[in-house]
């Protein structure tokens, strides 16, 4: 990856952060209506949006060794089977 | 008799054989225009009309309008319309025939009044369906042929549970009428799994992911609209308020997050997207409030829209680069600046982005699951809507067109291709701009604001650290590297596990017989010297009769018992 696209890639994380911290900032002035109690806490949803994908991340990273397979792992072992058979 | 040709479905139905036997521009022509006179043709119909027919003593309604059929039927015709668009790019006779048949066969299913005609049209799009994965290589090879054949056994299963819950509904009230079942009706669990299976339940999915991705670039786009929505039309007229799918429904809507991010393949990948959303709508069914299940209606069209939108894009990827592999792909945005576009709002509403289709649509369910107080039900749909982001809104966007530049070199996708992608786009950001259009077409016209504070700034907050966490996971290495792999699901139930079960059970079965002949040969020889020795009646017809004799009686000795059993 060349310099220019990391910096590049740099910027707009900093752009996201700043888009983040306001979305925060928005609802610390927002009156919530809410049906939770958890709602209205500062912060609930940015904290629940970041575990979310945290725990989908390190899920899936979990489950890699007993889910992920070689691409042709339906193709070549049915025949091969056949011919232990 | 003309009446008949005043059913969009019919005309859909000539239409294919007329476009599957004409050349590309008279053929494509047809396909085009075809939906759009359906389109004509339903907004014209007065509401509450139907034709029937008659099946012996039983009343037959091929067509009935009302508004929860015409929503679905609405949606339908205008992704027959945009997908025909696309397939220009294809030019193949498969998708112009089988596609607008298999679209019939679909609106058919949403407009018709009974049970019989909706078995009919039920089973129609799975036939018309196959044929469209089959068409995915010029020439299917083995494995493709298989997994055509894996789809069209779990679509015609699912046809034969309808047609047997049917009979039994019928054969209980006296009418073959599709209105309310519930799953304590007659036949009410055989057709729960009817629609289960086209809905991809839990379990019953993994058709979708193992055929879908297999169809051409076009193909997909169609199949992509139809059948999993005809499922949730089907669920939301017999199974409003169904308890069991509330959990059904959050399973769905979470689990196939997990699997997205372990997949290589990203027509594959947007398959768990759609299995995910139907989660939403299976929710929003099971709440079964007037608002909930103007949500799941409201979230199926924009899903149409949306999927349509984003399995177009990766489309148009494979038809220029021959692949949808993450590990092959990157970079492509320099290339194919408008399909680039095209997809960023296709994601943008996947992921419920303020403005864009899905948040107009997708708030409706979450706030009837908060109005409902279930909590448990309120956070699984935040996670799944937070996942969405693992699949569709950054995984799709962001592996194919931007991430690292694999040197790809190809062009922008073709124009017809580029025009339904666009009229596609037009549509995700009309509605998520103006949704108040949508909400008037639905059911129990809910009247809903969605532009509120709460609903924005918390989609927002959910979603931008979401991404955050995205690229947190990806600086510190923690997210799973894309290797080329596959990702085993719950076929390799049927495909592994069960085939290996069955050759277990067979060579258990061998063995035992093997030594059940061997005990009764050393039996037979010893007790044969036993009664050789004891009996010695030559004149009596020998040994063997003697032996056998006493068998037989034993034998019906047996019989007798048991019958007194």
């Amino acid at each position: 990856m060349s310099s220019q696209t990391r910096s590049r890639q740099n910027r707009l994380i900093w752009v996201l952060l700043g888009c983040a911290a306001a979305s925060v900032i928005a609802g610390l002035f927002n009156h919530w209506h809410a049906h939770f109690a958890a709602e209205a806490w500062p912060g609930f949803f940015a904290a629940l949006g970041f575990a979310a994908i945290v725990l989908a991340g390190l899920g899936a990273r979990a489950l890699q060794p007993l889910l992920r397979r070689s691409e042709n792992y339906y193709d070549a072992s049915p025949t091969q089977e056949h011919e232990h058979d | 008799m003309i009446e008949w040709l005043l059913h969009p479905a019919y005309q859909l139905f000539a239409a294919g054989l007329i476009a599957s036997a004409c050349g590309h521009r008279v053929g494509g022509a047809v396909a085009v225009l075809a939906p759009l006179l359906g389109i004509a043709t339903l907004i014209n119909l007065p509401e509450g009309f139907a034709l029937n027919a008659a099946l012996g003593p039983y009343n037959l309604q091929p067509l009935r309008v009302d508004a929860l059929g015409f929503v679905f039927a609405l949606i339908f015709l205008i992704a027959t319309a945009l997908s025909q668009l696309f397939a220009l790019g294809e030019n193949r006779r498969v998708l112009r025939g089988a596609g607008l048949i298999y679209a019939g066969a679909a609106v058919g299913g949403v407009l018709a009044g009974d049970l019989i005609s909706l078995f009919i049209h039920w089973e129609l799009t799975a036939l018309a369906s196959v044929l469209l994965i089959w068409d995915g290589q010029r020439k299917p090879d083995r494995a493709h042929i298989r997994a055509g054949l894996r789809y069209l056994m779990l679509q015609i299963i699912s046809g034969l549970l309808l047609l047997m819950g049917t009979v039994i509904w019928i054969r209980n009230t006296g009418h073959a009428r599709f209105e309310h079942i519930g799953l304590m009706g007659p036949g009410g669990l055989l057709i729960f799994l009817a629609f289960g299976i086209k809905c991809a339940f839990p379990l019953l999915h993994n058709w979708l992911h193992d055929a879908y991705p297999r169809a051409s670039a076009s193909g997909t786009v169609m199949l992509s609209a139809f059948t999993t929505k005809l499922a949730i039309y089907a669920l939301a007229r017999g199974y409003a308020g169904t308890e069991s799918l509330l959990w059904i429904g959050a399973l769905m809507a979470t689990l196939p997050i997990l699997l997205s991010v372990l997949e290589n393949d990203l027509r594959r990948v947007l398959t768990y997207g759609l299995n995910s959303q139907q989660g939403f709508m299976v929710v929003g069914i099971g709440i079964g409030t007037p608002l909930a299940i103007d949500g799941a209606v409201a979230h199926a069209f924009a899903c149409v829209l949306y999927m349509a939108l984003l399995f177009m894009a990766t489309g148009a990827v494979l038809l220029r680069t021959g692949t949808t592999r993450v590990t092959d792909l990157g970079g492509l945005y320099r290339h194919m600046p408008w399909t680039t576009a095209f997809c960023m709002v296709g994601a943008l509403s996947i992921a419920a982005f303020p403005l864009f289709s899905g948040f107009a649509t997708k708030s409706m369910i979450v706030s009837a699951a908060a109005y409902e107080h279930k909590l448990w039900l309120w956070l699984a749909l935040l996670f799944a809507s937070v996942g969405v982001l693992a699949h569709s809104g950054i995984k799709t966007p962001y592996f194919a067109f931007f991430g690292p530049d694999r040197g790809i070199a190809c062009r922008e996708a073709p124009l017809p291709m580029l025009l339904a992608m666009g009229l596609t786009a037009a549509l995700c950001i009309a509605i998520g701009v103006f949704p108040q259009p949508l909400y008037a077409l639905l059911p129990n016209t809910s009247s809903y604001a969605v532009f509120t504070a709460d609903h924005v700034i918390s989609q927002l907050q959910m979603l931008l650290f979401g991404a955050l966490a995205f690229v947190v996971l990806l600086r510190l290495g923690l997210y799973p590297r894309e290797t080329r792999s596959l990702t085993l699901d719950s076929d390799w139930l049927y495909r592994r596990a069960g085939p290996r079960a069955w050759r277990l059970v067979m060579a258990l079965w061998g063995t035992f017989m093997r030594l059940l002949g061997t005990l009764g040969g050393a039996l037979r020889r010893s007790g044969q010297r036993i009664l050789v020795d004891a009996f010695s009646e030559q004149e009596l017809g020998g040994v063997w009769s003697l032996t056998s004799g006493a068998a037989l009686l034993l034998i019906l000795l047996g019989v007798w018992l048991l019958q007194l059993l």
